[in-house]
């Protein structure tokens, strides 16, 4: 039994509690009933706004006006009374409660809540529910007890307000504590006179009007109560219903809670955050797999430019031998630059003993550069080297080499220049085509230009010139392919004088190491390979005196231009001495069919002779091949 | 009679009623090449016989632009004719050493290689 009333007290603080947050009904604890009165009379005669929640705001300061005032009380009073004894039915849950104001004013509240909520039943449900809530947080016995009393009451109700609960439906847990006092009617005296009436009422209004009694009467006070209720469920959830989702929670365990927060957080994140975040993973894995092939492809790249760096170093010394210093009577120097990294370019030099202690060199230019000169440049210098062992001289090798390379060359150009060093005379032999005169230094005089050779594979009749000097003690000849004449100098070109002014400069001890040194110090750019030999005689006679020879081979065409005629001029010919040389030449070459003009420069002056071609082997390759290239 | 060539390197082509003219200025080295193969082409595709280069502005000629000079009066055949107009001392020592003044017509002046031409 006593368990019976603190369950109705609990409840009743409960709804005490509830009313108490909403203010209206709290403000006037004294006067209590009255207002109380008032405030459901009020609402009763005001049927119509009841219903709508929305008007409770109204309701409420009419309400708290109420109690403020001693003369309302009258007024309501009255309204009361009548209302109880002409529709007793109807007027029932007012009545029971006006009675209990006199005894307390703690119990009308909470008999007051008990009806609103049920008169109100989804916002009465939230409103014992906050109840629940609260005794929840504040004490989980008493919690507890609810939670089981609130069952066990509600059959026991049913029977009571069956009839006035049975209809609402959803009524029947929300009158639950209305009705759990008359299972514990008798014990206290309190509780009594609120439970008595209601019994009656209940049971009275219960077949005829009891439903509708509770939903006119209870719906108007649920406005007010209501609204309390959720004002006060409000703060209440606000406040407490974390706590009560806490504990329920606490249970599990702390990763539950991170990962709903971790799946809240990114329920939160918005597509196009996805979006991004999608399109930042796809770049970071597109450029992980772009270094991943960039790092594979260095490495196969490091490893075939190894390769190439090794075929290269073969191929260069297919076309620059290491040289040893002396060959026959001469110190040979040879240097290569290549115009830019590996290439192996057209450059080309050779350096070897003829019969007799003579000396050959060969230094020439395939025009062009990269892998597919090489072969080209292999050829010409092999073909070169077979013809000066073969006994001929540099002007007959060029001519013969010009017109047997033509084929192979295809159109590609080269210039060479060949030449022999004759150590017991001291005389240096060469012939160019189309590639510049040796630079020979410590020996008087300048080479002439006129009438030279053009290169081969050019189409062009090549071999006809060549030259014969003197080389004295302190005499050194340089051999160079054009890549040193074309170095970027800040006025333009070095050229071939500029050249012959830096060997100079170097000084008596000059290696084609130093020349290619110096020229590259003194450049801005090396636009071309670089190649150059240097041969210095090991001991030159020292009684012989200078010469200087140079020769042209002429046919019946080359005389009738002017060009023969420049080429002795050039040599130092007198003019008045030209027409007869002209003329013996167009002799020789009826009988032999071509002419070698040699214009000779000694102590004794400028002579000129008139001879025969050398073999007539060579003759008649040259001739063939003269006939081929005029035809082509 | 005579437009002169402007620009600081270039290489133009001039149409004349007795043949073609490619004008040049600059240096004449591997980095111009191919525009200088393109201009000779270009004049042997138009079938001119006559064809003079202008270099009186040209201080430099290296020897693969000899060699592209040398391939276009290869190509014009007996009939036709190619001269080279310039007044510069080491172009005219590189054709020289070269050996292309015997098939390449060399004249000091562009009036003189006309009158040369239109003989």
């Amino acid at each position: 039994m006593t368990a019976a009333v603190r369950r109705r007290r609990a409840i009743a603080l409960t709804a005490a509690l509830a009313a108490a947050s909403s203010g209206a009904w709290a403000a006037a604890p004294g006067q209590g009933d009255k207002p109380a009165k008032a405030g459901m009379s009020a609402t009763a005669s005001t049927p119509v706004v009841a219903p709508k929640p929305a008007v409770a705001p109204k309701a409420a300061p009419a309400l708290k006006a109420g109690p403020k005032r001693a003369a309302p009380k009258a007024t309501a009073g009255p309204r009361v009374a009548t209302p109880t004894p002409g529709v007793a039915g109807l007027t029932e849950p007012p009545s029971s409660q006006i009675e209990p104001p006199g005894q307390s004013e703690d119990k009308q509240p909470k008999a007051d809540p008990s009806g609103l909520s049920g008169s109100n039943r989804p916002q009465g449900q939230q409103a014992l529910a906050v109840s629940d809530a609260k005794q929840a947080g504040r004490s989980p016995k008493k919690a507890t007890r609810l939670r089981t009393a609130s069952p066990t009451a509600t059959p026991a109700t049913t029977t009571p307000t069956a009839q006035a609960s049975a209809t609402p439906t959803a009524a029947a847990p929300v009158i639950a504590p209305v009705t759990d006092p008359p299972t514990s009617a008798s014990p206290p005296a309190q509780p009594d006179p609120v439970t008595r009436p209601a019994r009656p009422g209940g049971r009275v209004t219960a077949p005829t009007s009891g439903p509708t009694a509770f939903g006119s009467d209870a719906a108007p006070l649920a406005l007010t109560p209501s609204a309390a209720a959720l004002t006060d469920s409000d703060a209440g959830s606000a406040t407490r219903g974390p706590r009560a989702e806490q504990r329920p929670d606490a249970k599990p365990a702390a990763p539950r809670t991170i990962t709903r927060t971790i799946t809240r957080v990114l329920e939160l994140v918005p597509p196009a955050v996805w979006l991004a975040i999608g399109a930042l993973a796809v770049l970071g894995i597109i450029l992980a797999l772009a270094t991943a092939v960039q790092t594979v492809r260095r490495r196969r790249l490091e490893a075939v430019r190894q390769a190439l760096v090794a075929d290269v170093g073969v191929l260069q010394s297919v076309l620059l031998p290491v040289l040893p210093g002396e060959i026959g009577g001469a110190t040979l120097t040879a240097a290569y630059r290549p115009a830019e990294g590996l290439a192996a370019g057209g450059d080309f030099f050779d350096a070897f003993e003829l019969y007799g202690g003579r000396t050959a060199v060969i230094v020439g230019d395939v025009a062009g550069h990269g892998r597919e000169v090489v072969p080209l440049t292999a050829a010409v210098r092999y073909s070169l080297r077979a013809y000066l062992e073969a006994g001929l001289s540099p002007r007959a090798v060029l001519n013969v080499a010009g017109n047997v390379l033509a084929g192979q060359l295809a159109g590609r150009q080269v210039t060479v220049i060949v030449a022999i060093h004759d150590p017991k005379s001291g005389h240096l032999t060469y012939a160019c085509a189309g590639h510049w005169p040796p630079l020979i230094l410590g020996v008087p005089g300048t080479a002439v230009t006129a009438c030279s050779s053009p290169p081969l594979g050019a189409g062009l009749p090549t071999g006809r010139r060549q030259t014969t000097v003197a080389m004295g003690p302190g005499s050194v000849a340089c051999f160079f392919t054009d890549g040193l004449t074309d170095v970027v100098v800040p006025d333009g070109r070095l050229g071939l004088h500029g050249l012959r002014s830096e060997i100079e400069a170097l000084g008596p001890d000059r290696s084609a190491q130093q020349i290619l040194e110096r020229v590259v110090a003194v450049s801005e750019g090396q636009p071309d390979d670089m190649a150059a030999c240097v041969l210095v005689p090991l001991a030159p006679p020292a009684e012989a005196e200078p010469l200087r020879v140079d020769e042209l081979e002429v046919d019946t065409a080359a005389l009738a231009g002017s060009r023969v005629g420049r080429f002795l001029r050039s040599g130092g010919v007198e003019e008045a001495d030209t027409a007869h040389v002209l003329e013996q030449a167009r002799l020789v070459c009826e009988r032999a069919g071509g002419a070698v003009v040699a214009v000779r420069t000694d102590g004794d002056g400028v002579t000129v002779r008139v001879t025969e071609p050398v073999t007539a082997t060579l003759r008649l390759a040259a001739r063939r091949a003269d006939a081929e290239a005029v035809a082509a | 009679m005579t437009p002169t060539c402007n620009g600081t390197f270039s290489i133009t082509d001039e149409t004349e009623p007795w043949g073609r003219v490619i004008c040049a200025r600059g240096e004449l080295d591997i980095t111009a090449v191919p525009e200088l193969r393109t201009h000779l082409g270009d004049a042997l595709a138009a079938g001119a016989r006559l064809l003079l280069l202008d270099f009186d502005a040209v201080t430099f000629i290296d020897s693969v632009s000899l060699a592209a000079i040398v391939a276009a009066e290869r190509r014009m055949g007996p009939d036709g004719r190619l001269a080279i107009a310039t007044g510069h001392p080491y172009v005219l020592l590189i054709l020289e050493a070269g050996g292309l003044d015997d098939v390449i017509e060399v004249f000091s002046t562009r009036d003189e290689a006309e009158a040369a031409l239109l003989e």
